[in-house]
């Protein structure tokens, strides 16, 4: 086994050094997003976009869950932790698909509508190569994925100032509103558990890998969202 | 100048545009970090170095 690049800096740091530092196109695409003129109808078809991913969070938890648990790695300290803190935290993250339906059903699109719809093939990449890493190689890839997904959340005020600035309801948000509440809280978790386990350098490698593939392809499905304001599908 | 093999090779294929003295130990660790694999996939997508936005909210969540 080698050891982890760096004594004198955490598993966590180097993780959220990472996502700052090649994460800069995801903030740029976010930040238009925000900002657009055309919020109202891209923050619709967003909706759709984010039940997408959000419905495969818990299910993607559970594969990894399981997956610690196969034969090929029974003793691995690693992953006996990982599976405690996927165990502690699939039932933090179950219904949360709902609440985005529920934002679909106050912005007038329907749940099924938003249910009846194909999701893209960028969403299934997204959550797709995920599913390879944790079930042919090791389901600490994982990592990466959440690490990103719950880094950055927008704040209340944030949300409130969007809210207003394109007369709709807070009623709309409420998928927003209890992330910005919550994910703090969960990205500390995250972290404290990356900080706990005894990763190695290979460890923090796949963890890098499956953060960029997060990074990249969320910009990706970000740049189609703002990319498609003059033809929304919903 | 930092020395770091990776941040040579970043450097090299125009993808740091900020000068060295700028980076956080945590950011310098990370990039040395960098697997082959990670690297590759960096250089494979030109991807830049881009901190002007690091710190924005985004809005696909889990």
């Amino acid at each position: 086994m080698i050891p982890a690049a760096s004594a004198e800096v955490s598993n966590s740091a180097i993780i959220r050094a990472k996502i700052d530092l090649f994460g800069g196109r995801l903030g740029q695409a976010s930040h238009a997003f925000w900002n657009s003129p055309h919020f109202a109808s891209i923050y619709r078809e967003q909706l759709f976009l984010s039940h997408a991913i959000v419905r495969a969070s818990v299910p993607l938890m559970q594969a990894a869950e399981e997956a610690c648990r196969y034969p090929q790695h029974a003793g691995d300290a690693v992953l006996e932790g990982f599976a405690r803190y996927l165990r502690h935290h699939i039932p933090e993250e179950t219904g949360h698909d709902r609440w985005v339906l529920d934002d679909a059903d106050a912005m007038g699109i329907g749940r099924a509508a938003i249910l009846a719809r194909q999701p893209k093939e960028s969403v299934a990449r997204l959550v797709g190569v995920p599913y390879y890493w944790i079930r042919h190689y090791n389901p600490i890839a994982l990592c990466g994925y959440i690490a990103v997904l719950e880094g950055r959340p927008p704040t209340l005020e944030l949300i409130g100032e969007v809210a207003a600035r394109n007369n709709l309801p807070l009623e709309c948000f409420t998928n927003l509103t209890h992330h910005a509440r919550i994910d703090p809280h969960h990205r500390r978790d995250l972290d404290d558990v990356l900080d706990a386990l005894p990763l190695t350098a290979e460890h923090l490698a796949l963890i890098g890998l499956t953060t960029l593939h997060t990074l990249r392809t969320l910009t990706e499905i970000m740049n189609e969202l703002l990319a498609g304001t003059e033809s929304p599908s919903i | 100048m930092h020395e770091g093999k990776n941040f040579q090779t970043l450097a090299k294929a125009g993808l740091l545009h900020e000068n060295d003295s700028k980076f956080t130990d945590a950011e310098k660790a990370a990039i040395e970090s960098l697997s082959p694999e990670e690297l590759q996939a960096l250089l494979s997508a030109k991807e830049k170095l881009e901190k002007s936005f690091s710190h924005a909210p985004i809005m696909m969540i889990y």
